[in-house]
């Protein structure tokens, strides 16, 4: 169980990067999220994702407004806050740079 | 087929199986509390329901109006099992080593998904304690029982009260009369009890919660160990003391005034027998645990030494201890013919109560044939204290007399229902039935409120009348008698009169005329109006025995009290007739009642009433020597 928890660290900062670049890019809502996330095999259950969504909301990184609902119940639009823009570019960078870091490493033979 | 369960999820209104709507709570439950310790858990459980609702909302397609539970199972593959949860949440802990907890935790996962967990908020809905009427657990009203339930007792014991605060009103129900003069209601307690548990009916909210407190002592009977119905083997487990002074305290009572019997029978019939186990833990007030389940159990296989006491306890303890031995081995030996015996009690005390009250109601309504004389018959003439039946009708206006009637009736017919119930071992008296008559008898009380004291005041003062006569008597012998028998109302009080001696030379008859009315004035012409009748025939002298009421006006407690006075040895014949009437003549004077007789002559002189032909030995004064001697030749003595 070692290496799924280390496989659990790692995806846990990817997952939050990948939320706040799908939220950079216009206004969306929750589910529409999870159809990219689960496609991308990095979320298997939409429960999962409110509490993360959460996370962010507290941390001022990202912000939502009520849209009224033709059927059911009104939905939260998340978009990104200018601190979120900027740390979404920090972790761009991080990104990156780990690729380039890990490439550099994984490739040598 | 299936049931279908309303269900509002973030203001939607959903019909959803049963089996689904369990599934879906355990779900959220179980959701509620994984999240309980996240900062912002309402938030997050709002998303997740506004999530649930719109899926729901996707599946109600085409016609379909009902959420199935196979609906619920793909939402939660959907939303994810708590075991997904906690696989992200494994991210927030950076410590690599927790490898073991999470293999615990995943296979704790599925047990861990159905916990149930109360939020926090409703056990605090449950902190403070309401007043009200227990709906389910009700007798009459679920007064006692929501009191009980308040005190965190059995509501037994506030039932007792209840019902021993009415008793004391049913005591005071004695003193209850007929007659206004002396009526003697007072409010006593058991009518405050009564007003009281109408005012808590009326304003105490219904609860139809069922009240399942599992502290709460519970008074049983012991079939465990019992002499005659458990009671006081019950009771000592109730009190946590010996059985044998709940026993003796049982006995010692049956002495006082036979309050012991009555208290024994009615706990006997109000209280139920602890049959299984839970009861029987119950009685002796553990909760409900697999320990004391087992307890119990070895308790009851198991006889249990007898405790130990100080030797001086011991040697005064043994004659009570005999007793109880002789009462137990008395119980034992009846066997099932005491059972048949109790039975047999049972049945005595019922007929009893039965009995009682059926009296109590058959009396108003002897009262009420009177009242509306449905006996004019003669030979049914008689007076209900002092007061003569034919004029009841217009003494009590029509209105008392029915409330005053419905009075007394109404708990009489209670009584004889409640014997019957004791007889058949099941409640006649229904709470709608009960509540009708309760009101049918408050409205009596208040029309002989309203009545009765304008019926007394016609009787508040006293007037006297008085009239003298002198009365022309032919013949050297006179006769008294009395009036014709068959109209009078004998034994009463009514008339009277006295002989007296008098030096003068004439028979003179000295009438007061006696009455009550609303004023002195009123009463002194009511004491006029009486109508009295004595007649004057040659020698004979007749008085009617009773003031003719059918010719009065009304009844206002009048009577008549008169003085004859006679003149010294003027020879005169009581007929027996006249005993009735007479009042301080023939006693004070040394006579007795069976001298006065058609054949016995007497006269007066200055030393009182004297014998002439008796043949008594009465002490001779100077004075009767000189009568005897002038009355020694007369016809009568002679003979």
């Amino acid at each position: 169980m070692k290496a799924s928890n280390t496989q659990i660290q790692m995806r846990k900062g990817i997952l939050e990067f990948c939320i706040l670049h799908i939220i950079s890019r216009g206004e969306v809502y929750a589910s529409d999220m999870i159809e990219e996330l689960t496609e991308a095999k990095l979320i298997v259950v939409e429960g999962t994702l409110y509490p993360l969504l959460n996370r962010l909301k507290t941390a001022a990184l990202v912000s939502y407004k009520w849209v009224e609902s033709e059927s059911g119940p009104p939905r939260k639009y998340y978009s990104i806050t200018p601190e979120g823009s900027q740390f979404l570019d920090q972790l761009s960078g991080t990104w990156n740079d780990l690729v380039t870091s890990t490439t550099l490493i994984t490739s040598k033979k | 087929m299936k049931k279908t369960i309303s269900i509002n999820i973030s203001g939607i209104l959903f019909h959803i199986e049963e089996d689904g709507y369990d599934h879906l709570k355990k779900y959220l439950e179980s959701i509620n509390k994984h999240f309980s310790h996240y900062e912002d858990n309402q938030e997050i459980i709002k998303d997740i329901e506004n999530r649930i609702a719109e899926i729901f909302l996707s599946n109600l397609k085409n016609n379909k109006q009902v959420i199935t539970a196979e609906n619920v199972d793909r939402l939660i593959e959907k939303m994810g099992t708590i075991a997904d949860f906690k696989a992200v949440e494994e991210e927030k802990i950076p410590d690599t080593d927790t490898s073991q907890e999470t293999n615990a935790e995943e296979e704790n996962g599925d047990s861990e998904f159905y916990k149930y967990i109360t939020p926090p908020d409703q056990e605090a809905g449950k902190g403070y304690k309401k007043l009200t009427r227990l709906e389910n657990s009700k007798i009459l009203g679920g007064v006692c029982a929501g009191l009980a339930h308040y005190l965190a007792i059995d509501p037994l014991w506030t039932r007792l009260v209840a019902i021993l605060l009415l008793f004391s009103g049913e005591f005071s129900l004695r003193n209850f009369d007929f007659f206004p003069l002396d009526w003697n209601i007072s409010l006593s307690l058991g009518w405050w009890a009564v007003l009281a548990y109408i005012v808590l009916w009326i304003i105490l909210p219904v609860s139809y919660e069922k009240p399942e407190d599992k502290k709460i002592k519970k008074l049983y009977r012991n079939p465990d160990d019992r002499v005659i119905g458990g009671v006081s083997s019950g009771l000592a487990a109730y009190f946590k003391i010996e059985v044998l002074w709940a026993r003796l305290a049982f006995v010692g009572l049956i002495f006082a005034g036979g309050a012991g019997l009555v208290i024994y029978l009615i706990l006997w019939i109000i209280t139920p027998v602890a049959k299984s186990i839970t009861e029987r833990i119950k009685m002796k007030g553990g909760e409900i645990t697999l320990s004391t389940i087992e307890s119990t159990i070895i308790e009851n296989r198991q006889i249990p030494e007898p405790p130990i006491t100080p030797k001086n306890q011991k040697t005064w303890l043994a004659p009570f201890r005999f007793l109880g031995d002789l009462i137990n081995g008395l119980g034992k030996a009846l066997g099932p013919f005491g059972r048949f015996m109790l039975d047999v009690i049972r049945v005595a005390f019922g007929l009893l109560i039965f009995f009682i009250g059926l009296i109590i109601s058959l009396i108003p309504l002897a009262f009420l044939g009177a009242y509306f004389e449905f006996f004019t018959n003669d030979s049914l003439r008689y007076m209900i204290d002092n007061v003569p039946v034919e004029m009841l009708s217009e003494l009590v206006p029509i209105w008392l007399a029915i409330a005053v009637s419905v009075l007394v009736f109404i708990p009489g017919l209670i009584l004889t229902l409640l014997g019957i119930s004791v007889i058949i071992r099941r409640s006649l008296i229904e709470s709608r039935f009960g509540l009708v008559s309760f009101g049918i008898w408050l409205l009596s009380i208040m029309v002989c409120a309203f009545q009765i004291p304008k019926t007394i005041a016609e009787f508040k003062d006293q007037g006297k009348f008085t009239t003298e006569t002198v009365l022309d008597l032919k013949g050297s012998v006179f006769i008294l008698e009395g009036g014709d028998r068959e109209q009078s109302i004998d034994d009463f009080d009514l008339v009277q009169i006295q002989l007296k001696g008098t030096p003068d030379s004439t028979v003179r008859l000295e009438q007061n005329f006696r009455s009550q009315g609303h004023s002195r004035t009123d009463a002194i012409e009511n004491a006029k109006a009486i109508q009295y009748d004595y007649s004057v025939k040659d020698s004979t002298l007749t008085f009617s025995r009773t003031l003719e009421f059918a010719k009065m006006a009304k009844f206002r407690g009048q009577n008549l009290y008169q003085t004859l006075h006679i003149p010294y040895n003027r020879p005169f014949v009581m007929d027996k007739s006249m005993i009735s009437i007479l009042r301080s003549t023939i006693y004070t004077n040394g006579y007795k009642l069976k001298d006065v007789t058609q054949h016995n002559y007497w006269v007066f002189n200055e030393d009182g009433l004297l014998c002439l032909t008796c043949h008594d030995e009465h002490k001779q004064s100077q004075a009767d020597s000189l009568s005897r001697v002038k009355f020694k030749d007369t016809f009568f003595m002679k003979e």
